[in-house]
């Protein structure tokens, strides 16, 4: 090499100092992760969902009115109008278990399915090419962007259901004096749905870098769900040992959404289940997933 | 250990079109070296192999044989990656970002933090003029001030080498007069840069050496001055009394100084008048068309 080139190559007194690898990657996974968050709040859906939760919490707090008498009776009202008025404390009890329940069944279906179709999109929006490029010709390992993408999303809607459901809780709490502890379970519930959901889309997403497919893809395993909970059903009616099996191998490979969803109620309600089963097979499937998405995707060429 | 700044040794690339049923030999065994310090132009034609041989240094992609080195580590490396900044060509920048906010999470991405990643922002952001524009969204900003916040994101870490994919591209002359200037300064300081351009004029200017890829493989490796210099000399004359000059000029080239010397005096005996003598000098453009097999494979490409 001439002279002059290897002098010029040495002068590089400007050189970033030496940093230590975990600092390094706990730095890029933080700017990976609040640029996922800022993202998302770009597309106004998100701020549409947002602006859905702050609704039914001021519906809650400013339209509802709960009066008791005496812890006796108690009186309902919508708008300053009377609705309801219960004969006692027990029943004013199961009219906000009532309202709890659907918050949380309503929030269980409406949360994943509205959460699945944004964060695809999330998703799907790092496989850009000439987006990727510019993450990956990073010193950042590829599962580290893959994972602050995952946790992004999850984050984003488990945030909203927090807001929803503690907000709720909060309100319908110090307005009837009727704390139920039991109504929280939609939190961690609902919260490991879209996690397990969340992780089916991610895989699609590096199989194919189309969010529609992912999308539909996830919407069918939510759709099957319910069918192939119909076990009993299934193999009365199946004709071979081959379809009955056929069935129960399908019954395992997809989320299992429908029960998860009637796990919820029947937490909610405060009546005793095991579900540990049905979480350790959806959490299966998720690791399941996220460990093939990081796979394939370490292994992708850009 | 190889010192150079890219060492590629006979590297192979095919893509498998499997809906197609073909398999495309995106490189075929190329070699390359390239100094620590300098500035290097891969020049190709569409779909040459430029695109997948940057891709494969910077381990976007793997190479199928052969092997690939990017400043003395192997391609796609970790450490290799923090020493180096990129501009891929099109880069699609998130447009819900500032320039500040993009530059500070690219910033953070190269491990900086702190004052040290804020300084750098800023300094980056002065270097490509882009200050005054630093708290407006990228979906607001020109193509030209798009690839100005590109060239500031690869200078992020302050990288010894800047490998640019068509960097140009959208920006107006002075624009590019400002880059090549930003380039130059950043090349003194030892940076090597490596530049992928189809803008020849560009590379010519900026660049000391060329590589020239054609169907995957390397066609021509050289010094910009010395391939587009030819041997002889040109003369320009015209008749006395020919009131503009070059109007009537006719051209002659001669292959050595005692053969122009000779038909310079020839010339004037005849009562003709020299207009210009100038070394005779072709462009990239016809040294890379005549490397690349002429018109046909412009066509072909």
């Amino acid at each position: 090499m001439p002279d002059s080139l290897q002098r010029r190559a040495t002068i590089d007194a400007d050189a970033p100092p030496e940093r230590s690898l975990p600092l390094h990657l706990a730095l890029a996974f933080y700017a990976l992760l609040a640029d996922t968050i800022r993202e998302a709040f770009a597309r106004r859906i998100v701020w549409g969902i947002y602006g859905s939760t702050a609704f039914v919490l001021a519906f809650l707090a400013f339209v509802l009115e709960i009066d008791i008498v005496s812890g006796a009776k108690a009186t309902i009202s919508l708008f300053g109008q009377e609705a309801m008025s219960t004969g006692s404390a027990d029943r004013l009890q199961a009219f906000v278990g009532y309202i709890q329940g659907a918050i949380a069944a309503f929030l269980y279906g409406v949360s994943t399915f509205v959460g699945v179709f944004v964060c695809a999109g999330l998703s799907a929006s790092l496989f850009e090419p000439g987006r990727a490029e510019l993450l990956l010709a990073r010193p950042v390992p590829r599962g580290l962007i893959l994972a602050a993408r995952y946790l992004g999303s999850v984050l984003l809607i488990a945030a909203n259901v927090v807001l929803l459901i503690g907000g709720s809780w909060l309100i319908l709490g110090a307005k009837s004096g009727f704390w139920n502890p039991q109504f929280l379970w939609a939190i961690p519930v609902t919260g490991f749905v879209f996690s397990v959901l969340m992780a089916l889309v991610m895989l699609v997403t590096v199989l194919t870098g189309n969010s529609a497919v992912a999308m539909i893809v996830t919407f069918v395993a939510m759709v099957f769900s319910p069918i192939l909970a119909q076990q009993d059903l299934a193999i009365r009616l199946l004709p071979s040992t081959f379809a009955r099996n056929l069935w129960k191998a399908a019954y395992l490979a997809v989320p299992k959404v429908y029960e998860l969803g009637a796990l919820l109620l029947t937490l909610v309600s405060g009546e005793p289940t095991d579900a540990t089963p049905l979480l350790q097979s959806s959490a299966l499937f998720a690791a399941a997933c996220l460990l093939a998405a990081w796979l394939l995707f370490a292994r992708q060429d850009r | 250990m190889s010192t150079a700044a890219i060492d590629v040794r006979n590297l192979h690339k095919t893509y498998a079109l499997p809906l197609r049923r073909r398999r495309v030999e995106a490189l075929r065994g190329v070699s390359l070296t390239v100094e620590p310090g300098s500035t290097f132009g891969l020049l190709g034609a569409n779909g040459a192999g430029k695109t997948t041989l940057v891709k494969i240094l910077l381990g976007l992609a793997r190479a199928d044989a052969g092997e690939a080195f990017l400043l003395g580590q192997p391609a796609g490396r970790f450490q290799a990656r923090t020493r180096v900044g990129y501009l891929p060509e099109g880069g699609r920048f998130p447009n819900y970002h500032t320039g500040w906010s993009l530059l500070r999470m690219q910033g953070q991405l190269a491990g900086f933090h702190g004052s040290a990643l804020r300084a750098m922002v800023e300094e980056v952001l002065d270097l490509v003029a882009m200050r005054t524009w630093k708290d407006v969204r990228l979906a607001n900003y020109s193509k030209g001030m798009v690839q100005r916040i590109g060239l500031a994101q690869a200078m992020l870490g302050r990288p010894s080498l800047l490998m640019l994919d068509e960097p140009t591209d959208g920006v107006d002359p002075v624009g590019r007069a400002e880059m090549r200037e930003v380039l130059q300064r950043l090349n003194d300081r030892g940076v090597t840069v490596f530049l992928n351009s189809h803008i020849l004029a560009e590379v010519e200017l900026f660049c000391r050496d060329v590589a020239i890829l054609h169907r995957g493989k390397l066609r021509l490796r050289g010094n910009v001055a010395e391939l587009t210099r030819q041997a002889g000399f040109r003369v320009l004359y015209q008749q006395a009394g020919t009131q503009t000059a070059h109007a009537a000029a006719t051209e002659a080239a001669f292959p050595d100084l005692a053969s122009t010397n000779a038909a310079i005096d020839a010339l004037r005996a005849e009562g003709k008048l020299i207009v210009q003598v100038e070394r005779c000098q072709s462009t990239l453009e016809q040294v890379f068309l005549q490397a690349i097999g002429g018109q046909e494979a412009r066509l072909d490409a």
